[in-house]
Formats: C-alpha cells, structure tokens, sequence
C-alpha cells in the first residue's frame, strides 16, 4: 500500500495554523529585551532537575514490580498491572488531596514534605511510575527465552546474560517509557503548581501565568516554543531506538520473598493515594464524619441553579463521547501511513504547552466566532491523538498485511475491506481506546480552564474549579470523587475488553 | 441550491450569538448575573451574561481587537491603569454619581472605572491552634511555616505586597527576607491559600477583614478570627468599567448607572463580603469585622509605574 505523509502534515497543521495567527498578532520582537533570560535559563533548569529526578526515581521504583510482573501471573500481577490508569486518567486535583493528607500523618509530618521538591518528586513517582513498570515489564516479557537458552549454552553466567543479552533487548523499551516520563514530568503543570507553590514554577507553569495573569503573550510565546523545540530534539533520540515488537510471553521464575514484599508495599503506596482520593469526597471534615449529604445537595435544583453541576457532566459527556470517533478514525489513518516524519509530528507535540493551546483556541473564537465548543473537541482531538497513537500503535502497525493482501482478490473497496476483515479484528482495540479517550477527556482540566469557559459551556472540571473557589470545598470533593469512579470503571471496562482481544 | 442552504445554516450552527450584556470578571463575582441580574431585568428589560474569567486583563489583551464584554468588573485601583493605558476601556461617568458617600472611593477622576465597593486586607488566623491573638505585621515572624500567602501576580497577592510597601517604604523587601521562614507556601491565589486554610495546613493566611463575616455565618467566629496590624490597614477599591469597542450598548451604560444603586450595593455587601460605596446601614454580624482607622495608601500612578518590577523582585526573593 503506498502511504502518505497526508495526515502527518494535517495533524501538524491543525496545531501550526492557530498558532501562526497568534504569532502574527501577538509576538513582538521589540519585548524580547525585556526578557530576562537568566530567570527563564532557570526555570528550564528547575523543569529539567524535576524531570530527570522524576525519571531515574520513577526507573528504580519500578524495577522491582515489573520483574514481578514478568515471571508471575496471579492476582498481584493483575493490580500491579492495573495501576496504568493511575498517568493518564487520575485527577491531579485527588492526586494533590491524597499527598496533603498523606504528608499530614504524624509519621511524615516531621520531614515537612509539602510544598518542596520532594513533595513534587514523590507525586511525579505516583503518578508515572506505572508508566515505567509497564514498559519495563514489557521489555522483560518480550526477551525470547530461545536466546537466553543459548547464551547459557554457550558458556555465559547469569551476569553476562544480563549485561549482554537481556540489557541490550530491553533497553529500547526501558528508554520509550523514560522518555514519556520525562515528557510528562518536565512540563507538569497542577502538581507542581499546587504541591510545589511559587518556588518551584517550571516552564509549564510560568507559560500558563504569562498567558493569564500578566498578558505577557511574547514571553509566554518564547517559553511554549523553547519548550517545543526542546521536547523535540529530545523526541529524536527515540529515532535511534527499534520499533517496539511484541513477543510477550510469561517466563515463570520463583520470586524471592523481597520482591513480593516490595511489589506488595508499592501497590499499596498507589492504590492509597486513589483511595484518599475517592473516600475524600465522602467525608464531611468539618465534622469529621462520613456523609452522602454533598452528594445528594449537588444534584439538587436549587445548587445546580448556581454551579451547574448536571449541566457539567452532561457537557462533559458530549465531549468525551464525540472526540474519541474522531480521534480513533483519525489516528488510523494515521499508523496505517506510518512513516518518521509524522511519528516525530506526533511524538513532539506530546509536551506542547496544554494551557497555550486553550489560549490559541481561544484567541480563534474572538477572531472567528467559531463555537467554544467545537474547539473544545479540536483542542481535546489535539492532545489525545498522540495517546491513542501510543494505545494503537503496536495493533495497527503489526496488523499481518497478508491478510489485507489475500482480501484485495475479492473485495477491491478499501472501505468495504476494512470493514469486513480489519473492522472485526481490530473492534476491541478501538473500543478500549475510545474509552479511554473518553475517560481522559472526562478528568481533563488545563485547556477548559484556559479556556474560561465557566459559563458558556462548563464541564464537570470547570463547575469543580468554581465550587473550590467558592470555598464549596465539601461540594467540590465529592465531584471529584464521582469523577474518578467514572473514570476508574470505564478504564477497567476498557481493559477487560483489551485483554479479551490479546 | 439545496446543498448551499444547508452549509449556510451549517455555518450559522458554528458561529456564536451575543447576550444582551456580556460582564467579565472574577468567578466570585457571579451574583451579578443570578441575583443582580434579575433586578436589573426589572429596570432595563435587559439581560445580563456573567463570564468567569482568571485574569481578565490578560484577556482583554486578547480581545482587543474584537472585544465581547460590554462591561468588565473586578478591575481595582491599581491594576486598572493598566487597562486604561492600553486603551481597554472608555470613560463613562453615571447618572448616580451623587450616591457615593465618600471623594476618596472615586477611583478615576475622567472616569474610566465606576467605583463598585472596598474592602480591607487583613490576616485570618487560627485562634483554636495559635490560642493567641496576633497584632502586629512583626508578630508573624513568630510562628516558622505557619503562613500561607498568594503569588503576587494574583489579586490578593498584588494586593500584600503593595500593603507591605505602604508600611515598610524602601525596605519593604528587608521585611519579606525575614518573614520568609514563616511562609509555608506561595499558592497561586487566594481561593487556593483559603482551602488550605481552612483544611488546617498553615495557621495564618494573607486575605480579607470582611472573611470575618464569612466565619461568623458559618459558626467558625471563635476558630478562626482576622485582625488589621496595628502599622496601617490598606483598603482597595473594586470597580467596574465600560469596554473600549465600536459600538458601546445604551445596556451597558445602564448597568454602571445600576452599580451605585442601593440593590446593587446591598448584593455587592452580602455576596462580595465587601463594604458598599453609597450609604448603607450595616447589618449586627458587622461587628466581626475588624477596622482601623490608620490607612496606609500609595499612588496609583507611582504603583503602576513599578509594580512589574516589584512583583519580579518579589518573586526572585521568594524563589531562592
């Protein structure tokens, strides 16, 4: 099949075309002089020293669960691998509620965790280091155990099949989940904002205060584009790394009783905080007594007239319902064409500034008129493309061509062909990453905030932003508590159907 | 033919249509359109459409060259010189101009902003833990990581440091050095510092005297209390203004007439928790707020001529 760059390109303008309008109006070279580049050198530095930390930190804690994982299968094995939803679909807003409270336990309360780098690092390790076990895990399964066999029988001990075998196979996979970590920690934006304060701004963070608090559009411009670049050039690096194989496969080995104890305590460490998170909403700490009373008051009339809650969730739901078709249908098209240019189109727009994007699309509505809610869609289109890539990725790519070849004998509409050979193969992998699509645009935050879509068109991120801003914080946790069990049961629903089609 | 028409209503379904009259301003502000609005219906016949927007003179900026807002509120005596000078608003002076009771409250002389209510900063305190009351600006240097302040690009944040400058002149920036083992954290903005606050992370917080108010009707007066230091109190004034664009609503003109009446008043008092600029007779709980009659000001003009500057050098310091 021949493949074009097509949707590469159009995926590319989709982000280059608003931001162009908002360049032409909006970056004047005269303000760079007021730029203080030895502040912004430092927020480049603050972002990088809490992305590599995060990374490394993020690698180690991870090892010893995905060794697990890839020499077990039983229960464990089963939560360890659910704790994935963790980076893509838990609210930062619980994520924060869970380390405040954890970081209140007299046990903790002496080290004075919150509010410093340490707090930050420790919920960047919460929130990716599920990313790193899955990589890892993967990497380990996908070492055929025909080669090891080998290498034994030629004479190699345990050390050198590890540093000579083992390490180099799973290397590419170990530097795929680093670098996703790294993209996702380095422009990490509500941790930091609410667990570090005004002390350890990144990048993200001060592009986000440029563009909102002191309208310094050329400053927010420069920081969003050496944040691009950077993320970019970093991009390159998985260049040089193999495309991802699946041969997974379980390598049964006895596990040391450490192992199961450390994998026991991490998933402990990660299901408390979502727990927190959940129970959070439920308890009433001004009287210190669990209660549904909230639950019942924001569905009530009278409340829905001030904080359109209903109206939150209904809007959100249409967003989270349409989006993923056109983002599934999109992304396709998109592997089906596979090629480097748009792989890197792709992968680089993956830590392209959330909050510079809801200015972008905003500034499109003054000037256009276009309805806040259609660039809603395009703005959330935007940045889940890249993870539907991610999800479909392997599905798509290894989708055997003989049998796409031998069909073009008798049915010559590709429509037809894709409907009638690839449609049914491929059905559950577009069901699971529609609904996870679905359940990422439920929970997403930056760009609706950015936004400022309050009352135009809330969703259930925006009517919680305004219940804890006017100080409904009761309210405002159990709308968050509604939020994650949505979203953890279409995660598991998503799952279980994932795992029906491997 | 057929095929025209539908992509013509098509492109009516994505265009948006205007509210009567649209305000911008903070999301606290809100009860201009379900509880102002309803009066306001009464005398105009027309409607008011509140948006919450977080920063709205950054997107005013953004708007400049094709405005939506009729109105904008929320703009204070400080940062609306901003506004002014970069052509954002346009000057209107209301009919009710004679019921403001005091010279001082006028924010603008051409008129630009109509003055809306006031308030006073304060520091809220939790008496329960502390058990002691706070009275000086010094006493906070007294409690290492007790105090929660706001990032200096917020409002209130704005608001402190400037409160900080009228007290300590040159040297107010010697002051935050030493107050700075007592900060637990900057957070982004007031909303953010009282959730905290409130869930009991830090003792003290930079905020609002009429808070009191808040505290009382929620049964918290003997928890939680605010005092005003016994070195000054900084009041700051809230106003609304008419959006610089072509053609300017006789609505909107209306709503600035509205602002200075007494309905409007009364809301601004019992939702805004601050204090009217026309005569008003203050309820009992009143008496929870603190006072002082010693005010410490500063000069628009000499603030807007250093405020970036200082807001940096703020920032710097509470970074190293």
């Amino acid at each position: 099949m021949k493949k074009t760059k097509f949707y590469g390109y159009l995926y590319f303008g989709f982000w280059i075309i608003p931001l162009t309008f908002f360049i032409k109006d909006f970056f004047h070279i005269s303000e760079i002089q007021n730029i203080n580049f030895g502040d912004s050198f430092e927020l480049f530095k603050i972002s990088l020293i809490q992305g590599l930390l995060s990374v490394v930190l993020s690698t180690i804690i991870a090892i010893i669960p995905s060794y697990y994982i890839s020499y077990e299968k039983n229960i464990l094995t089963k939560l360890l691998e659910s704790l994935i939803f963790i980076p893509f679909f838990f609210p930062a807003v619980s994520t924060v509620i869970g380390f405040t409270l954890l970081f209140k336990l007299p046990i903790l309360k002496n080290f004075e965790l919150m509010y410093s780098l340490k707090a930050i690092i420790l919920a960047n390790i919460f929130y990716n280091s599920p990313i790193m076990v899955r990589y890892i895990s993967q990497g380990l399964k996908g070492i055929p155990k025909n080669i090891i066999e080998a290498g034994r029988i030629d004479g190699a001990n345990e050390l050198n099949i590890f540093f000579k075998i083992k390490l180099p196979l799973f290397l590419p996979q170990l530097f795929k989940g680093m670098f996703l970590v790294f993209i996702y920690t380095f422009s990490s934006f509500g941790i930091v904002l609410t667990l570090g304060g005004l002390r350890y701004s990144n990048l993200e963070v001060e592009i986000a205060n440029s563009l909102l608090r002191d309208g310094d559009f050329t400053r927010a411009l420069i920081l969003g584009i050496f944040q691009f670049i950077f993320l970019i050039f970093i991009s390159y690096i998985g260049d040089f790394l193999p495309l991802y194989e699946s041969i997974e496969q379980i390598n049964r080995k006895k596990i040391s009783v450490k192992i199961i104890i450390f994998s026991l305590f991490y998933l402990l460490f990660e299901y408390s905080i979502v727990l927190i998170g959940v129970l959070y909403g439920f308890y009433n700490y001004y009287t210190n007594k669990f209660s549904f009373d909230s639950l019942f008051k924001i569905f009530s009339k009278n409340f829905n007239f001030e904080y359109p809650v209903i109206e939150g969730i209904i809007n959100s739901l249409f967003l989270a319902t349409i989006t993923p078709l056109f983002v599934i249908i999109f992304t396709y098209l998109l592997l089906k064409n596979f090629n480097k240019t748009s792989n890197r189109f792709i992968v680089s727009t993956m830590g392209f500034s959330s909050a510079f994007l809801g200015v972008i699309l905003i500034y499109i509505n003054i000037l256009f008129e276009i309805k806040l809610w259609i660039l809603l869609i395009i703005g959330y289109f935007l940045i889940t493309v890249p993870i539907a890539y991610s999800f479909m990725f392997q599905y798509i790519i290894e989708f055997p061509e003989d049998i796409v070849s031998l069909s073009k004998l008798d049915i010559k509409s590709s429509f037809k062909r894709f409907f009638l050979i690839e449609f049914p193969i491929l059905k559950n992998i577009f069901i699971g990453t529609y609904l996870q699509i679905f359940a990422i645009i439920l929970g997403e935050f930056t760009i609706s905030y950015t936004m400022q879509l309050g009352s135009e068109f809330p969703t259930i991120a925006l009517v919680n932003y305004a219940l804890y801003s006017n100080k409904k914080f009761l309210e405002g946790a159990i709308l968050s508590s509604i939020s994650i069990i949505i979203i953890s049961t279409l995660f598991y629903l998503s799952s279980y159907i994932n795992k029906n089609e491997t | 033919m057929k095929k025209s028409v539908l992509t013509g209503v098509f492109l009516v379904s994505l265009v948006g249509y205007s509210q009567n009259i649209v305000v911008y301003g903070p999301e606290s502000m809100k009860w201009i359109e379900t509880s102002a609005g309803k009066i306001f219906k009464e005398k105009t016949g027309a409607n008011i459409k509140y948006i919450p927007i977080n920063g709205v003179i950054p997107r005013m900026k953004l708007e400049k060259r094709n405005p939506k807002a009729d109105i904008v509120v929320g703009l204070t005596d400080i940062n609306y010189l901003d506004a002014k000078n970069n052509k954002l608003i346009t000057s209107y002076k209301p009919k009710t101009i004679k019921n403001i009771i005091k010279k001082e409250f006028i924010i603008d002389n051409e008129w630009y902003v109509t003055p809306i209510d006031y308030g006073m900063l304060a520091l809220n305190y939790n008496y329960e833990i502390l058990k002691k009351d706070l009275k000086t600006f010094e006493d906070l240097k007294k409690y290492p990581k007790q105090l929660l302040l706001q990032d200096p690009r917020s409002f209130t944040g704005e608001a402190f440091m400037l409160w900080t400058i009228a007290i300590y002149g040159d040297n107010w920036l010697e002051f935050w050095k030493t107050i700075k083992p007592s900060i637990l954290t900057t957070s982004k903005g007031w909303s953010d510092s009282f959730a905290k606050f409130t869930v009991g992370e830090g003792t003290i917080m930079s905020g609002y005297a009429s808070s009191s108010l808040y505290f009382y009707q929620d049964g918290n007066e003997n928890k939680y209390k605010s005092y005003i230091p016994t070195e000054g109190g900084y009041v700051y004034l809230e106003g609304a203004a008419l959006v610089k664009k072509k053609d300017i609503k006789k609505e909107a003109k209306q709503f600035l007439d509205f602002i200075l009446e007494p309905e409007f008043q009364q809301l601004a008092f019992e939702k805004n928790y601050m204090f009217p600029v026309t005569k008003y007779t203050y309820p009992e709980d009143y008496k929870y707020v603190p006072t002082t009659n010693k005010i410490v000001r500063l000069n628009s003009n000499y603030v807007n001529k250093h405020l970036e500057e200082w807001k940096k050098q703020l920032i710097q310091e509470l970074k190293k």
